[in-house]
């Protein structure tokens, strides 16, 4: 029994870690591949000339929900503290407005594209529930990163619920912004001011 | 049930007893098996591990508002937000009013591509600034690269006019400044400072503005400099303000389009300038 125990516990072991390796390392690679075809889908629409811009902005958001889970980029843009604030009807005009907005402003962001060569680099899973993947877009001034940032939810699917520009956390730009608004009025006024914003 | 138990428990505990008895000829044997009992918890621990990491966390998992946290910026001295305000405030009026239209005729005049080229031009320029702070952080081989550009772009490419440097010989630019490199050696970044016209800085990143523009031999006229390559200090503005004019032209879009994000311009410049940075410096 001695003499089997370590053979049984090492292949055990080994099994243990293979598998996570290889589970870990499939989801990557297989993200990274969805990624690439999606950017590559929402840059052609980009660039087709033809297409009126309401048919533009469809097509890219069927394509981007696939990918990017807005409503949890509208909570944690608020935070725990911020969301706290909220009755939950608010909460649930907040996820509504807000959601909107980040939509409006991810079309707008793209729409800022000309053309520029991307590429993507492999996805680095930096927890078993947390892939990044880095695309490079080529300006003159060198290479601009956009670095989107996977969870896996309840389900098990992987989304996107930050994305960094050139450095820059779209969420924890807004947590600052968010909380430094709500240290000084409240969350009614919060409300007020993202449904006058909508209407701009 | 409670004999059952007790009845799986002997049977787990007896092995052990068997190797205690034995124990006390092989001591060795005994410290092996510890350690395999330990070994057997890790795959239960790996498990249990992995569990928890996808517990549900469509709300505020704890570890997505530790991650967050974890990389705000910690207590935020700030003593010149009344003057930066201010000064955030001038700056969008003197943009939205007076620099965008006047960048938007630009625009309409020249087309995109010229307009890239004057940029690649100014930006071949300021070559002396990104050697030089390239060096400074040791990064000796994106110096070399720097100056391999500077060189091809310089004479094929018709005064930084185009870039053969990139599309033939795959030289990128590596651009440093003298905040990024006093940053490299740990400087922190000290207060914000919004500069007239320029926009966000900080008290680090200002004192390197200063430093490279008397590096910056190509562009910036010092009469006390031995190197110049303009005659007079005329010159350099009326380089610079053609310089910020096509830049403007260039970016007016996405300042237009990031201030929609804004609830608050200062403290949303402010993040974004910080962070950004922040990532310039890590690179």
């Amino acid at each position: 029994m001695t003499r089997i125990l370590p053979f049984l516990l090492s292949l055990m072991l080994a099994l243990c870690g293979t598998t996570l390796l290889n589970a870990a390392q499939t989801d990557a690679e297989r993200l990274h591949d969805v990624v690439s075809t999606k950017v590559a889908a929402i840059t052609e629409i980009l660039n087709d000339a033809t297409l009126e811009k309401a048919v533009k902005n469809d097509r890219i958001m069927a394509i981007a929900e696939e990918m990017i889970d807005f409503e949890i980029m509208a909570k944690l843009s608020l935070g725990k503290d911020g969301w706290a604030q909220l009755d939950e009807a608010q909460q649930h005009e907040f996820i509504t407005l807000y959601v909107e907005h980040i939509k409006s402003s991810y079309l707008e962001k793209l729409y800022l594209y000309n053309g520029e060569e991307i590429r993507i680099t492999p996805a680095a899973q930096t927890k078993p529930n947390r892939i990044e993947i880095s695309s490079f877009i080529r300006t003159d001034e060198g290479e601009m990163e956009i670095l989107y940032k996977f969870y896996r939810n309840r389900a098990g699917a992987w989304f996107i619920y930050d994305i960094n520009l050139a450095g820059v956390s779209i969420i924890q730009t807004n947590r600052v912004q968010f909380a430094e608004f709500l240290s000084s009025a409240t969350a009614a006024d919060l409300l007020e001011k993202l449904r006058q914003e909508e209407h701009l | 049930m409670a004999t059952g138990a007790f009845h799986r428990e002997s049977a787990i505990i007896e092995p052990f007893q068997v190797c205690r008895h034995r124990a006390h000829a092989m001591p060795s044997r005994r410290e092996h098996l510890r350690l395999l009992a330990a070994l057997l918890m890790i795959p239960l621990f790996l498990s249990l591990l992995n569990a928890d990491a996808t517990l549900p966390e469509e709300g505020f998992g704890d570890e997505f508002e530790s991650e967050f946290s974890a990389a705000a910026p910690a207590e935020d001295f700030d003593p010149l937000s009344g003057y930066n305000r201010v000064m955030t405030v001038c700056n969008d009026v003197v943009y939205i009013h007076l620099f965008f239209p006047v960048a938007r005729g630009y625009e309409a005049v020249i087309p995109e591509e010229g307009r890239k080229a004057v940029q690649r031009f100014f930006a071949n320029l300021h070559t002396p600034v990104r050697v030089v702070n390239n060096v400074l952080q040791l990064k000796f081989r994106n110096a070399a690269e720097e100056l391999g550009r500077f060189t091809v772009n310089t004479t094929l490419g018709i005064g930084g006019l185009f870039d053969p440097a990139y599309t033939w010989l795959n030289l990128s630019s590596h651009p440093e400044d003298f905040g990024q490199t006093l940053g490299y050696y740990g400087v922190g970044s000290g207060f914000h400072i919004v500069l007239p016209l320029l926009g966000p800085s900080n008290l680090r990143d200002t004192v390197g503005l200063v430093s490279d523009s008397y590096i910056d031999f190509g562009l910036n006229y010092y009469e006390d400099r031995g190197i110049n390559l303009l005659d007079t200090l005329d010159h350099t503005y009326a380089l610079e303000s053609l310089e910020y004019l096509n830049k403007s032209s260039l970016t007016y879009a996405q300042y237009e389009s990031l201030k929609k994000d804004a609830l608050d311009l200062y403290p949303f410049l402010k993040q974004i300038y910080e962070q950004s940075r922040s990532k310039a410096i890590e690179e």
